[in-house]
């Protein structure tokens, strides 16, 4: 193997993993596009986001968290976004729901595991409810393949390769979602 | 909605464990580290308020399965409790709180990490076959 | 997909044509006789070769089955999972195929009935069907959801649903068997004639052995041998006769023994030297170990990587002697994408562009490999996103060929 070879290698892997199918593509669009992608990588949050913090803040637990992160880590539609940090599937806010909301059609299945992720503007841990939307076959778009903290099926409640759906009515995959519980006391032990 | 109103539950049980535990001397960090276990190891499927779904029971009855002879032993041998990434003690704390929030009751004496630790050395195969057992009272 | 539409068009014309005609006088004449034989239906040759394949595509939900040393389909069957494009079971003896599949009355919506269907392995033609609890478990990778245990009368279906079971399938009298609850427990790993394994949420694992109805005769729970928490292994194992092979997250190969008293861990041994392993290699993928069991070789998928990486794809394949514990050889794995875009981008596999794409492109890796129990063995070789199968020689690693348009995406792959 060539060290050129290598070193693609090395840079794809990382890539990979956190861009999912469009990771050759995005790769491409990346080195081509330069700068433009970073552009739009820093546009205002989506409105979704933003209520829902404003909704936790009404309890007396945890302020929201900060969602003003510039970059991918702050784009829920890109696989980087912070609270995808174990997202295996395709995210809703691509197919007509958003990061916290089913698309249209859809069911949420009301089991699903649970994780954290950290919020990298204020470095704290956050429980992480991950739900897939069942009903609709499965949508095809922003496939990411993130899996910090997850685990084999003996502990289901930690894997994100099971069918969620199967507690749904309809056990057909659509996508998954990201919520925040709130403020985790510490990350998960599997990390 | 879903998620304001899921809000307002986790932050509605958190108040009332702490009122609930504060009595027995309980310190509110040890409920809030209680709550934290559950959330990350248990509410995947019995969900935030306990109420579980079509195919998980609710908390609802760990009250008055507690109360039967074998209760105490049937909550720490359920694989879902015996096999969580918890270490004895923590488990045993989310057990207690757990009865406490949703169970309507106290572990009296509360469940210790040397209990728990026996306990769960043995899980069931087939805990729906035990909790049948269990309420048939044999 | 737009690759499709030519062909799609061609089909409705064909389909348009007769109904266009009917209108022609029916005067008596010499019957035509076409040049090519119509209507025939092949079917797969009686003996499968040891180099067969089984390979599941999520997209089109099939497995197809390909002849490893040419590429060729020789057939293929239905899987309509959602997610998890698994490869079918085999049975030699009873000359059959096996696909445990959820079946819609609408078909994604309505009611949801489950079944093991059942092809015969020569017409490849669907001979029967074995209804079966809605409770069948779904997971992505398609790893040990179901299994066909070795004296081929029993098939085990994994379910999670509730606490967690398997469903027992006669495939014999072709009826649901039993029910065994196994709560705490997943996966399922054929041992023996009529038993199985499992990996438990404590670090333990449990054999079973089935009666003559299908019922558990004999269930045994070994103590906890790994740490779920700290260095879990990964489900993605390898068979060896009544042992499974498992590789933990950190490297470690466990070698369990699902037979006697109770199930045990009776070899540990890195996969890593301590060197590799600040160098941050790792095993991962979908199917990242295989073992050819009459040499004794150990393949696994290794990358570098962290913690949260291990189903990523590997880019290199360390191969063990499992006798020593000692790596013995490294192969590369070539770039599997050229192959993927060849016939998408309508290039001749000699023209000069083809050759320039796959000097360039570089290995993406792969996230499964299988190996065949033959003496002339062959490593297959398959990334998540690359619907190609790549065919190396599994003595020395020489990539002999790419099997082309191998499925689309993801999916299991099977040595029947």
């Amino acid at each position: 193997m060539s060290r050129l070879d290598r070193w693609m290698e090395n840079s794809s892997r990382a890539l990979a993993r956190r861009s999912g199918r469009r990771g050759f593509l995005a790769r491409l669009g990346r080195v081509i596009a330069g700068g433009t992608v970073t552009g739009v990588a820093a546009l205002p949050l989506l409105p979704v986001a933003r209520g829902q913090a404003s909704d936790e803040s009404h309890g007396s637990r945890a302020a929201a968290p900060p969602e003003d992160i510039q970059g991918p880590e702050g784009d829920p539609n890109h696989c980087d976004y912070w609270r995808n940090c174990a997202i295996d599937g395709f995210l809703c806010g691509c197919c007509g729901g958003s990061s916290t909301s089913c698309p249209p059609g859809t069911e949420m299945s009301p089991v699903t595991w649970i994780g954290t992720c950290r919020n990298p503007l204020d470095k704290k841990d956050y429980l992480i409810w991950y739900n897939d939307c069942c009903g609709r076959n499965p949508c095809g778009r922003c496939f990411c393949n993130r899996n910090e903290g997850e685990r084999p099926v003996y502990h289901p409640y930690r894997n994100n390769d099971i069918n969620w759906c199967a507690g749904a009515e309809s056990q057909v995959y659509n996508c998954s979602a990201a919520m925040i519980i709130g403020l985790a006391v510490e990350g998960q032990p599997e990390k | 909605m879903r998620l304001l109103s899921a809000a307002l539950l986790v932050t509605g049980f958190a108040a009332a464990g702490v009122q609930a535990l504060a009595a027995d001397g309980v310190a509110a960090r040890d409920v809030k580290m209680a709550q934290h276990d559950y959330l990350l190891n248990c509410a995947a499927c019995h969900l935030l308020g306990g109420q579980g779904s079509r195919t998980v029971p609710p908390l609802a009855d760990t009250g008055r399965l507690f109360a039967l002879p074998g209760g105490r032993e049937y909550l720490g041998r359920v694989p879902g409790a015996a096999h969580s990434p918890l270490d004895d003690k923590r488990l045993a704390a989310v057990l207690n709180w757990m009865l406490s929030r949703f169970g309507d009751t106290t572990a009296d004496p509360p469940y210790t990490a040397g209990e728990i630790g026996r306990l769960r050395a043995q899980p069931y195969l087939d805990p729906l076959a035990a909790r049948r057992r269990l309420l048939a009272g044999h | 997909m737009k690759a499709l539409l030519p062909a799609l068009f061609a089909a409705i014309l064909f389909a348009l044509g007769p109904a266009a005609d009917t209108a022609w006088p029916s005067a008596p004449e010499a019957p035509i006789v076409t040049q090519d034989p119509h209507g025939v239906v092949e079917s797969v040759r009686p003996e499968l070769g040891p180099h067969a394949l089984w390979v599941g595509d999520r997209l089109f939900r099939h497995s197809i089955l390909f002849d490893g040393d040419n590429g060729q389909a020789l057939g293929m069957v239905d899987i309509t999972w959602t997610l998890g494009g698994v490869a079918p079971h085999t049975s030699h003896s009873r000359r059959e195929v096996y696909v445990v599949e959820p079946v819609y009355d609408r078909g994604h919506r309505g009611e949801r009935i489950d079944y093991v269907t059942i092809y015969d392995l020569h017409t490849l033609a669907v001979t029967g069907e074995i209804e079966l609890p809605t409770k069948g478990a779904e997971a992505g990778h398609g790893v040990a959801l179901s299994a066909l245990l070795d004296d081929e009368r029993f098939l085990v279906v994994l379910n999670l649903v509730q606490s967690g079971s398997v469903t027992v399938v006669d495939l014999e009298q072709r009826r649901f068997a039993a029910e065994i609850p196994t709560a705490g427990c997943s996966l399922v790993y054929p041992t023996g004639r009529r038993s199985f394994g499992m990996l438990c949420g404590d670090g333990a694992a449990l054999a079973i052995t089935l009666a003559d109805d299908g019922s558990a005769a004999e269930t045994r729970r070994s103590e906890p041998f790994f740490d779920v928490v700290a260095d879990p292994l990964s489900e993605k194992g390898a068979r060896d006769g009544s042992r499974w092979l498992f590789a933990s997250f950190d490297g470690y190969l466990h070698e369990v023994e699902f037979t006697g008293d109770k199930p045990s861990l009776v070899a540990r041994w890195s996969l890593m030297t301590d060197r590799e392993r600040a160098d941050s290699w790792l095993v991962g993928g979908s199917q990242h170990l295989a073992l050819h069991r009459d040499s004794r070789r150990l393949y696994s998928l290794v990358h570098q990587g962290q913690r949260g990486s291990h189903k990523d794809a590997g880019s290199e394949i360390w191969v063990y002697d499992t006798e020593n514990h000692a790596r013995i050889d490294t192969f590369e794995i070539p770039a599997l994408l050229p192959a993927f875009l060849r016939p998408v981008l309508g290039l001749a596999p000699d023209s000069l562009a083809y050759r320039v794409l796959s000097f360039f492109t570089p290995s993406m890796g792969a996230h499964r490999v299988v190996v065949s129990q033959d003496d002339e063995p062959l490593l297959f070789l398959r990334h998540g996103e690359i619907g190609v199968i790549g065919v190396l020689d599994a003595r020395d690693g020489r990539h002999l060929h790419t099997i082309e348009e191998a499925g689309m995406t993801g999916g299991e792959i099977r040595i029947p």
